[in-house]
């Protein structure tokens, strides 16, 4: 176990390049570089606003009556910028040993490089992504559509308990994936699913169907995604056992992911 | 400083054939058996598997090179893996100290998006440099790989060499305390192969402990004192270089003998009628003597049995001569080229090639004959024959040229006196 710390450490100046090269790489030969970064969620944000405050007006009415009695748009923004970061690390983690593959089967150095790497470039795209989110948080704070709390300082703590979740998951599935490349056609659907399992463009209610309560239960991004907004709303959290077992799910996905990675490593290069 | 640097002790790897896991079902159990059995220690193999490394030992001092031979598929670059840790052994053990370097294709972690220069970081990282060595020696590896004026391009606008050259370039300045190169000097011009090889010389005067793989039997000789020689997973003989490669230049045209048998056999049921066949081709030594082995500098006769059955007149024939590992052709004999014209064949005869003297480096070579009509279709055609050159002496280089030395003194010639036997 502290080996396995030791050698990420000696090694972390390689996950940060291979997370540089993925950026770099992301943007090259596109005119507009970079600046997809933070169109991307914005444009996502503005199509799902648009569908359902005039696309679905009878439906939106209940939608705007979200826990956090935040603006609609503001509520979609501060979903689809974390959602992005799950989404994203997972799809580009899962085929990141794989794609890899010649550097696998060649050199060495710890494997965890490679979804990891993934994911800390996902993760600078959620950091642009809050440039986006900032402006257009300022302005509802200015026109007094939302209120500036203490609440703002679990910030980092939800991020923190994301990104654990999603390092797991990336290491598992990447790995899984390079021993069965169905994974990687698996994860692209469930991913879909769970988006509209997750309260990213309206709040996850089902008081009406009482046979689908247990997916709040079992999703723990909606805890997380609710915590967010709680945080920009300053109102304090108010689903805390909800964090508090997501953040318990994140630790155990992130060990349990890892130490499963770890064991498995060597026989990578056999089986890529 | 006589403590080992390298220590594989009994490594034994194995490996299984054909497709690993048909299925999910099976898969998962035998996972998580094996996650909470621990490590796979299991030491017998089933039907699929064998050994890919079997009881390999050895050991190595600071300084010391050591090539590793065989034929393929007898666990050369098995064993380099499994000394970088890629692989792991099922059995034994093994340990290195220090900084280690893999030369084991280089140029693996190049993206081909990026530019020359951000692959250089990357790839310095990924080899195990800091940023700050990259930097420090950034112009030194663009200088040794000659892409100076193409550093800021992508290299997927590179040559396949330019790209290689900078592979090697960034590898070859790591400065490991232990380097393992696997086959990779194949790839470049002359120019370069020889610069890498000067390189890895100056790298072995500094006390690096080197292990290289390669087929290129000159390279191992030139660089490494001792070598191991491996078969099917085993090491037949490790010691000097010179004693390992004359002992693998003999089991190497034993088995030449073996499989030439039996293609002749072979080859006499499987023909399309033509006017002429090629029934045997045999190699004479200078006592007129079949052999698959030569010596450097001596004489050889390719001597091609045919049967015609109908005469042919103006044959044309051409024997080709190329490396046997890479198909590189070393020398061609043609008759037309030679403007030799060959009388009609007629019935049964013999067609002697007369090689005056073999002044090609020591290697393993394969012979391809044919023989064309006066058109120039291909009458028959018979390929993949080897013979073994092996050296009476050691040439200094990749081919010996015939010479002799003569000294001019107060304008009366003055040849030397006992002439060096390639100097015919």
């Amino acid at each position: 176990m502290r080996e396995m710390f030791v050698e990420l450490i000696q090694y972390r100046g390689l996950l940060g390049m291979l997370a540089w090269r993925d950026i770099r790489v992301r943007y090259k030969q596109s005119v507009m570089g970079v600046a997809w970064a933070f169109l991307m969620p914005l444009i996502q944000t503005v199509v799902l606003w648009a569908i359902f405050t005039y696309g679905m007006r009878g439906m939106s009415e209940n939608l705007r009556n979200t826990p956090q009695q935040m603006p609609y748009f503001l509520f979609v923004l501060s979903g689809m910028i974390p959602w992005t970061f799950l989404a994203g690390a997972i799809n580009f983690s899962v085929e990141s040993l794989t794609r890899n593959s010649r550097l696998v089967t060649k050199i060495y150095f710890p494997r965890e490089v490679f979804p990891l790497g993934s994911v800390t470039a996902s993760l600078v795209d959620f950091g642009v992504g809050m440039l986006v989110f900032l402006p257009v948080y300022i302005y509802f704070l200015a026109v007094g559509k939302v209120s500036l709390g203490s609440s703002v300082l679990l910030f980092p703590l939800i991020v923190l308990i994301q990104a654990l979740f999603v390092a797991g998951l990336a290491l598992i599935l990447s790995m899984a994936n390079l021993f069965f490349r169905d994974v990687k056609y698996v994860t692209m659907f469930v991913l879909q699913l769970w988006f509209f399992a997750t309260n990213v463009m309206y709040p996850i209610r089902f008081e009406r169907y009482p046979s689908l309560q247990w997916i709040p239960m079992v999703n723990p991004m909606i805890p997380i995604l609710d915590a967010y907004r709680d945080a920009w709303t300053g109102q304090g959290l108010h689903n805390p056992v909800g964090l508090a077992i997501s953040a318990a799910v994140s630790v155990v996905v992130f060990v349990l992911g890892w130490a499963m990675f770890h064991k498995a490593e060597f026989k990578f290069a056999e089986y890529v | 400083m006589s403590e080992p640097v390298v220590i594989f002790d009994h490594i034994y790897k194995k490996f299984s054939r054909g497709e690993q896991h048909t299925s999910l079902r099976d898969f998962i159990p035998a996972l998580f058996g094996r996650l909470l059995r621990g490590t796979d220690t299991q030491q017998t193999l089933t039907a699929q598997e064998f050994w890919a490394v079997q009881d390999v030992s050895f050991r190595l001092k600071r300084g010391e090179a050591m090539g590793i031979i065989g034929p393929n598929g007898s666990g050369k670059s098995t064993t380099l893996k499994l000394l970088s840790g890629i692989l792991r052994p099922e059995r034994g053990a093994y340990s290195v100290k220090g900084r280690l370097s893999a030369l084991i294709e280089v140029g693996a972690g190049f993206h081909p998006d990026l530019t020359g220069r951000e692959n250089v970081f990357l790839n310095g990282r990924i080899l195990g440099m800091t940023r700050k060595e990259v930097r420090a020696k950034f112009a030194d590896i663009v200088e040794f790989a000659g892409v100076e004026e193409f550093i800021d391009t992508p290299v997927k606008r590179y040559s396949s060499g330019m790209a290689v050259r900078l592979g090697f370039a960034v590898a070859a300045f790591v400065q490991p305390d232990v380097l393992l190169v696997d086959e990779v000097l194949a790839v470049g011009d002359m120019e370069f192969r020889s610069r890498c090889h000067a390189h890895m010389d100056r790298m072995r005067r500094r006390g690096v402990t080197m292990i290289l793989v390669s087929h290129n039997l000159n390279e191992v000789r030139n660089l490494c004192e001792q070598t191991l020689m491996l078969f099917k997973g085993q090491s037949v003989m490790h010691g000097p270089s010179q004693k390992v490669l004359e002992r693998y230049y003999q089991t190497i045209s034993q088995k030449i003998k073996v499989e030439q048998d039996a293609r002749a056999q072979r080859d006499t049921t499987a023909k399309t009628v033509t006017d002429l066949s090629v029934e045997r081709v045999e190699f004479l030594d200078e006592r007129q003597q079949p052999s698959e082995t030569f010596l450097t500098g001596r004489p050889m006769t390719v001597r091609i049995h045919y049967r015609a059955s109908r005469p042919v007149p103006q044959p044309r024939v051409s024997v080709e001569v190329a490396w046997a590992g890479d198909d590189f052709i070393a020398t061609l004999f043609d008759s037309q080229h030679d403007q030799a014209e060959l009388p009609t064949l007629r019935g049964q005869g013999v067609i002697d090639l007369k090689i005056h003297s073999l002044l090609i480096e020591p290697n393993v070579f394969a012979v391809r004959i044919s023989v064309f009509d006066q058109q120039g279709n291909t009458l028959d055609s018979v390929q993949r024959l080897r013979f073994v050159l092996s050296e009476e002496r050691l040439i200094p280089g990749v081919f010996a040229l015939e010479h002799q030395w003569e000294v001019i003194s107060d304008g009366q010639v003055q040849p030397a006196g006992a002439s060096d036997a390639l100097a015919v």
